[in-house]
């Protein structure tokens, strides 16, 4: 993967992510999130729209990205990922290990409740890497799966 | 609530902006931003993906907040809005003036160039008030209509974690 773009992956804690609602509207959310390369692990509520939204749709576009000091040291990812939920017991173990090494908080939690909370993985498939560093409105693009082909996900 | 709701557009100057592609695909980006109580103002390429799906669908999710390090702090906004051009030339000066004021380092920057860039302006369908200071997960939600404003209180999803999540330190 692009070295910006792991660098971005591996640096923040939070993103943005939208899913699209059954009537069409985008809706977008903050997570907390961590990575492993290019897959993307987050909880969301069971009972939540996101959820719903994911299960009828599983395209979802993530953000990340926080407020530079100056514009010209501006910098962000963006990715389209295909989000699955989770349920193989050792990939969701997997998944909360990552969780806890990036959000300290967490550490000494138990595994919240599959019945209330699931853990899901997105794979990033088309990644735009905004980097200001490189010149004003310097973005570069990439796919990291063949367009259309549906990646593996899932049950690791 | 739309007091607190303002108050966290003014703690933050930057938004995560979500757009519906043609295919149906959501497109999130990072955006400054600029409010006028409620009504947010943004600039966009005219070029950009994300306005060619503006025209395409006005419907537009936001996301305004910043990382934290007691999940206790954690206060942001989810906004549904409905996404257009400031075509007005009073509103579009007003705009202007109030990104290069919340923006100062834009000054620097040339002035949008109309070709190039669209000065664009959300208005608020439905605000969701997050507000972690009282219980993990807490969420009212304001919805704007002509009418004026209605608030549904608290809704709290605490994923099951309770009060079990500590401060980072």
């Amino acid at each position: 993967m692009d070295r910006t773009a792991a660098e971005l992956l591996a640096t923040h804690r939070i993103m943005a992510v939208s899913t699209v609602r059954p009537d069409g509207w985008p809706q977008t959310t903050f997570v907390g999130y961590a990575n492993d390369g290019p897959d993307l692990y987050f909880i969301i509520f069971r009972g939540s729209q996101k959820f719903a939204n994911i299960a009828a749709e599983p395209r979802i576009s993530i953000a990340i990205g926080d407020e530079p000091p100056d514009m010209r040291l501006a910098r962000a990812l963006y990715a389209g990922a295909r989000a699955s939920e989770i349920e193989d017991p050792r990939g969701r173990e997997e998944a909360w290990k990552l969780l806890k090494r990036r959000h300290e908080n967490l550490v000494g939690t138990p595994i919240p409740d599959a019945g209330n909370a699931a853990i899901m993985m997105a794979r990033c498939e088309h990644v735009s890497v905004v980097d200001y560093t490189k010149g004003l409105g310097h973005t570069e693009e990439f796919d990291l799966a063949i367009r259309g082909d549906r990646p593996d996900v899932g049950g690791r | 609530m739309e007091q607190k709701a303002v108050e966290i557009l003014e703690q933050n100057r930057l938004m995560a902006l979500a757009t519906v592609r043609a295919d149906g695909w959501p497109q999130a980006t990072m955006v400054s931003y600029a409010h006028e109580g409620l009504l947010i103002y943004f600039v966009v390429s005219r070029h950009s993906q994300k306005f060619a799906n503006i025209q395409k669908d006005d419907r537009v999710s936001l996301v305004i907040g910043r990382d934290f390090h007691d999940p206790a702090t954690i206060k942001a906004l989810s906004i549904a809005a409905h996404a257009s051009e400031v075509t007005d030339a009073g509103q579009h000066k007003r705009a202007v003036a109030l990104l290069l004021e919340r923006h100062p380092g834009l000054r620097k920057l040339e002035p949008p160039e109309p070709g190039h860039s669209a000065v664009m302006r959300a208005y608020p369908e439905i605000v969701t008030v997050l507000d972690y200071s009282k219980g993990f997960g807490h969420a009212d939600v304001l919805t704007v209509s002509p009418g004026g404003i209605e608030m549904t209180p608290a809704r709290d999803d605490d994923w099951g974690f309770g009060a079990q999540l500590r401060e980072v330190s």
